[in-house]
């Protein structure tokens, strides 16, 4: 089967205050068709970086090596930025965290919609004008015909949220990148969007890389589950399997983490410490100075992201290993 | 009579009664209307000294605007906040004098603290402020807090924005309670932050509570947070308290339709539950010129055709606990019959 995208051996290092940030570190993903990835991590660990790197958005300082990027089966490692621009919104694109800062705010939403369609398809004006409503419509967008004369701003989180939903499904792509798509809103607004999101997927058939730091938002959508740490991948698995018996003390950590209502404990769950400074890493596993099982042979040397007998990949020498 | 009430109620530290806060909108027209925007309306709550009262709310329900008008921010249209027994907003000088023992924790640390100050500079802040306090004692307490906190003497000399949002939110935690106040509003003090990091920044308020004593007024939209933070709470939408009380029996026997839908938006980890999420239609409605009933009636799946007309008030379901829905405690009390 042929996959929406294919990273190998991703790096990223930009600089910072005269250090050298290694961002991600030899990183390998692989979305399938009408598949959802979630790539899960604590804010720094690389995972925006990654997905950024994905459609060749990263910034300018960043200095990105990969031995190959795939989407939907082209070759695009040596593409130019024109010819990346032609693939973007057509076969790849992006929904991003702050749907205020990602919408234009002196453009109505009907303007940036109908330019979408206008840049990839050769259509009328008032073709575009159908196709947006109709899209907006699709989002469940009330009124929307009034509402595509709107401005960002007379729009309120979750409606901008949904109208950002809509701008990444207009051409129909087979692979959606979605940055935190729900990080900014109300709980209530959230489950929302996550029900939108997952029914747009399934209709459409469209392969999705979600990239989050909660885990409970994962849960209900993901088919399968990365976890990411200090620019390397720790753990990856089938959503249910990882989340039934996570491997790598990080994840578990991470699944911990999560206020839960049927928890009676009198204290929240923590992991301690905080995530290694980019430019100073600890020596061995990146993970070992907060780990609770962390042995000696942690210390020295950075453990393979290896596979398992149950065919499960995890980066850790003593997975599996300890118990509750 | 009141006032003499209060006296002898010793272990109440923050009474608001029939709290209204409005701001005018602006106008289109000259001659047009004023129309106001209706934040917080005829809201009546008591906080007890020592306890943590969780606020809950999606945004936009006016839950800020009520602490700052309990911090002296918002000038109430109507009614009477009571802070230790004294009318808050009597006169100038009174709020003026309250706040010497209110403070505020933010929600995006980023933003709250001066990115060109040092860790010294934004924690000795307040004592700077205040006044009175000789140099010895500003550097002893500063150290002495930072440690409590979690960070070290040396992170004294470092910029606040070389850290971390979950040290900086440290950094924040420290610079309010330097001055032991007695109330401290912590105004979702971890959604701007990562997951994993939740749970340490929720363990310090905890513990330094623990040492200090103090009240907070804790605010969130994450009731799997506020359940184990708070001893009571009040869920409020569009500026009204739709459900309040004691925190055990809300979370044991929600009623309100609002409650009951949040509770069922709480997100888990564990692959195996069965989701039976109630996904609200709609927005929040607009807070100008809300309507007279029941202002979650356009959202409600419970609602009756006379619910936008029907008056809400907090009735008693059992001891402590206060649900504003003619629905569902009519209902209720049909069953009991």
């Amino acid at each position: 089967m042929q996959n929406a995208i294919e990273v190998k051996n991703l790096k990223v290092v930009f600089p910072d205050r005269g250090r050298m940030i290694r961002a991600v570190e030899g990183v390998d993903l692989t979305v399938k068709k009408g598949e959802c990835l979630a790539l899960v991590g604590e804010s720094g660990c690389g995972k925006s970086m990654t997905s950024l790197s994905c459609m060749k958005l990263q910034p300018s300082l960043a200095a990105v090596r990969l031995d190959q990027l795939c989407i939907c089966g082209e070759d695009v490692t040596d593409y130019t930025d024109r010819q990346m621009q032609a693939l973007r919104g057509s076969k790849i694109s992006m929904i991003f965290q702050d749907a205020l800062t990602a919408l234009n705010p002196v453009m109505t939403i009907g303007k940036q919609m109908d330019e979408i369609y206008r840049c990839h398809e050769k259509i009328s004006k008032k073709e575009a004008k159908m196709r947006s409503i109709k899209a907006l419509k699709a989002v469940g967008i009330p009124d929307a015909e009034l509402r595509y004369h709107a401005f960002p701003h007379e729009l309120s989180g979750g409606m901008r949220q949904r109208v950002l939903i809509a701008m990444a499904f207009a051409c129909e792509p087979e692979v959606i990148i979605a940055d935190e798509p729900t990080t900014a809103l109300d709980v209530t607004i959230q489950a929302q969007i996550l029900e939108l999101l997952s029914k747009m997927q399934k209709e459409k058939q469209t392969a999705l890389l979600l990239i989050t730091h909660d885990l409970s938002v994962v849960r209900s959508m993901a088919d399968r589950i990365a976890v990411m740490y200090s620019g390397k991948i720790v753990e990856e698995a089938p959503a249910k399997e990882l989340l039934e018996n996570p491997l790598h003390p990080y994840t578990k950590g991470l699944m911990a983490a999560v206020a839960r209502l049927d928890d009676d404990k009198k204290e929240f769950v923590q992991i301690p410490g905080h995530l290694p400074d980019p430019a100073d890493k600890p020596a061995g596993c990146y993970f070992h100075p907060r780990c609770p099982y962390a042995a000696t042979a942690c210390k020295k040397a950075m453990p393979l992201l290896t596979q398992n007998e149950q065919g499960r990949k995890v980066r850790c020498y003593e997975a599996g290993k300890f118990k509750e | 009579m009141r006032q003499e009430n209060l006296k002898n109620n010793r272990d109440i530290l923050l009474e608001t009664r029939n709290l209204s806060v409005e701001f005018p909108m602006k106008k289109k027209f000259f001659f047009e209307k004023q129309k106001m925007l209706s934040a917080v309306s005829d809201v009546s709550i008591q906080i007890r000294k020592g306890e943590t009262f969780g606020l809950v709310g999606e945004s936009g329900c006016g839950k800020s605007t009520f602490a700052n008008a309990t911090l002296g921010f918002a000038k109430p249209r109507s009614g009477e906040i009571y802070f230790n027994g004294q009318p808050l907003y009597a006169e100038k000088k009174s709020v003026q004098e309250a706040r010497l023992h209110m403070q505020k924790i933010f929600q995006d640390p980023a933003s709250s603290l001066n990115p060109r100050f040092t860790v010294r500079e934004a924690v000795c802040e307040p004592m700077r402020i205040r006044g009175g306090f000789d140099k010895n004692e500003v550097e002893r307490k500063a150290r002495e807090m930072i440690t409590a906190v979690g960070l070290t003497g040396k992170d004294l000399d470092r910029y606040t924005s070389q850290f971390s949002g979950g040290q900086q939110q440290r950094i924040a935690i420290a610079r309010a309670l330097i001055l032991n106040p007695e109330y401290i509003v912590c105004d979702e003090p971890v959604s701007a932050l990562d997951v994993s990091v939740h749970a340490q920044i929720l363990n310090l308020l905890m513990e330094m509570q623990e040492k200090t004593q103090t009240t907070y007024l804790f605010i969130s939209h994450n009731l799997a947070a506020v359940k184990k933070l708070c001893s009571r709470l009040a869920i409020m939408y569009l500026g009204k308290v739709v459900e309040y009380g004691d925190a055990a029996k809300i979370f044991a026997n929600p009623v309100h339709p609002y409650t009951k839908a949040l509770l069922s938006a709480v997100l888990t980890v564990n692959p195996n539950e069965e989701t039976k999420r109630i996904v609200l239609k709609g927005d929040v409605t607009s807070p100008i010129n809300p309507p007279s009933g029941c202002r979650f009636c356009s959202r409600c799946y419970q609602a009756q055709k006379d619910c936008a007309d029907r008056e809400c008030v907090l009735t008693e379901v059992e001891p402590e606990h206060f649900v504003a829905c003619p629905v569902v405690t009519g209902l209720k009390a049909d069953i009991e019959q």
